[in-house]
């Protein structure tokens, strides 16, 4: 019984602290640029093409959608205002009515077909991962991105991205006071790109299903493990964004944060030299065979 | 016979100077080890989780565990020694210093009751194996006292996951799991896996000083 009220008595302090939370640190906090927003209610600011144009269908099918409610619910109560019984009004008594019937077939039939074209459009282009510039591996690990470079420039570079553990101890106390802009976004490694290439990501997982999303760039494709699944992006501004494991895939789902760097090109060659100087000493310490490593190393280099 | 002895005990040798200079003068804090255990507690914490690569068994209960063997294994992940991807991710994000944190924190971590000195005695099949493979020689005569602390205690670990790490010593050629350790490649290589099974049933079933500690439900 005591133990009970103990426990009581902590949760009452927790509701506590979480609306001290609400009331005092939530305003502290700024938008974070290529994340979230503080009272985001709409889509994020897209970064590429495809996301722009998803925003747009989903202003369209929006616009669509309250047309029609507008209509439906006017005609609806302007029908039961004007038209009521203690006015006198008869009911209409018919059945099958076959111009009725091809009237509410074929209209909303139109509407589907005319929401459908521009976003069959924007599907088929999400889907084509064709003539890639860049191909990058991200496996979903229990609990940390792993990104591997596979074709383009930057070929052979690996690295496992994860929050930053100052964020995760924030968490853990309850996340009070001020909050970082970034709070749980951060990462060490964030994935680095180029701007203005197509990118092709690969996803794949090491243990459960994780889903590799970035939202300012409209990209969500679920890491399976055994399969490989693809999506692309071509980022057209330089920047961090920031997206999340969008698959519940255990205890820490939540602090498996994504975070892409795009780099101006000159910048991006830049950060891949140095990552390539940074791996040649250490594999050629830890490898058994340096003369396979030195072999391919030119290869990769000439691309 | 004695040569098998001698040639095991060289390797164990060369096999700790070389473990030994990974994570030197490294003094573990518990404290600070408690703030870095988050991914941890997410499948060892949880009682009854699976890992379900490369198939279905229980993930092995570490606390308990002895913190240098427990640095040991979160090296050899690290350094490819021991394969398994997940595991690897883990261990890549971890400094040496955390390494060590970690592991000191999950040594003291539960109440752990020391293990009886005697075990049940093995069934005389499993009693010839054991002996063939010389496993009291460092895991301790009751498998929970090995004889330095680089070696793992295995008495009552989960079963499925023993036979999943004597298997993995077989393993070769395998980009994606397996492990790689002189020693104990050499001795798991002289079983079947019909004899390993008996093995890990009979180690697993023993009682010993490892637990599953959940993490408390309020704080």
């Amino acid at each position: 019984m005591n133990k009970l009220s103990q426990h009581w008595k902590k949760i009452a302090n927790c509701s506590a602290l979480a609306l001290a939370g609400l009331t005092t640190s939530a305003y502290a906090v700024k938008d974070l640029p290529g994340g979230p927003a503080v009272n985001q209610l709409n889509l994020h600011a897209p970064a590429t093409k495809l996301a722009a144009d998803q925003a747009s269908l989903h202003v369209f099918m929006m616009i669509i959608c309250m047309v029609i409610f507008v209509v439906v619910f006017g005609v609806m109560f302007y029908s039961i205002l004007k038209h009521r019984k203690s006015l006198g009004h008869k009911p209409a008594h018919f059945h099958e009515s076959v111009k009725v019937e091809i009237a509410w077939t074929l209209a909303p039939f139109i509407i589907v077909i005319f929401m459908a074209i521009p976003a069959t459009k924007t599907v088929i282009a999400q889907k084509d991962t064709s003539n890639a510039d860049l191909t990058i591996k991200a496996t979903g690990h229990q609990w940390r991105w792993g990104y591997d470079y596979i074709k383009g420039e930057g070929e052979g570079i690996s690295f496992i991205s994860s929050l930053d553990n100052s964020h995760r101890i924030l968490s853990n106390s309850g996340a009070k006071g001020d909050m970082p802009d970034d709070y749980l976004l951060k990462v060490d490694n964030p994935l680095v790109v180029p701007v203005g290439k197509k990118i092709r990501i690969i996803t794949t997982a090491s243990d459960v299903i994780h889903a590799f999303a970035v939202p300012s760039f409209g990209i969500k494709q679920d890491a399976i493990p055994g399969f490989v699944r693809d999506t692309h992006f071509l980022a057209e501004r330089t920047g961090m964004f920031y997206g999340q494991c969008q698959e519940l895939c255990g205890k820490e789902h939540a602090y498996m944060p994504i975070n892409v760097q795009v780099l101006s090109e000159a910048d991006y060659s830049a950060w891949v030299q140095k990552k390539k100087a940074e791996a040649a000493p250490a594999t050629a310490k830890n490898e058994a065979a340096p003369a396979a490593q030195v072999a391919q190393a030119p290869v990769s280099e000439k691309k | 016979m004695s040569f098998k002895s001698f040639a095991i005990a060289a390797a164990l040798f060369a096999g700790m100077a070389g473990q030994m200079s990974v994570a030197q003068d490294l003094k573990g804090d518990v404290q600070a080890g408690e703030k870095k255990i988050a991914m941890c507690i997410g499948c060892h914490g949880i009682v009854g989780y699976q890992a379900s690569f490369p198939s279905v068994y229980k993930v092995p209960m570490i606390s308990g565990q002895g913190a240098k063997y427990i640095a040991n294994a979160l090296n050899a992940y690290k350094s490819g020694e021991r394969k398994h991807p997940t595991m690897r991710s883990v261990a890549l994000g971890l400094t040496p210093q955390d390494v060590a944190d970690v592991s000191a924190y999950y040594e003291l971590h539960g109440n752990i009751l020391p293990a009886p000195d005697q075990i049940a005695p093995a069934p005389a099949k499993v009693a010839e194996l054991l002996t063939k493979g010389g496993c009291a020689g460092c895991h301790g005569a009751n498998f929970s006292k090995p004889t330095t602390p680089d070696f793992p205690k295995v008495a009552g670990q989960h079963k499925d996951y023993l036979f999943m790490a004597l298997k993995s010593y077989k393993e070769e050629g395998s980009s994606t799991w397996g492990r790689n350790n002189a020693v104990m490649g050499g001795v798991a290589k002289q079983y079947s896996l019909a004899e390993l099974k008996m093995i890990a049933d009979y180690l697993g079933s023993q009682q010993g000083e490892l637990k599953v500690v959940p993490q408390s439900k309020f704080r």
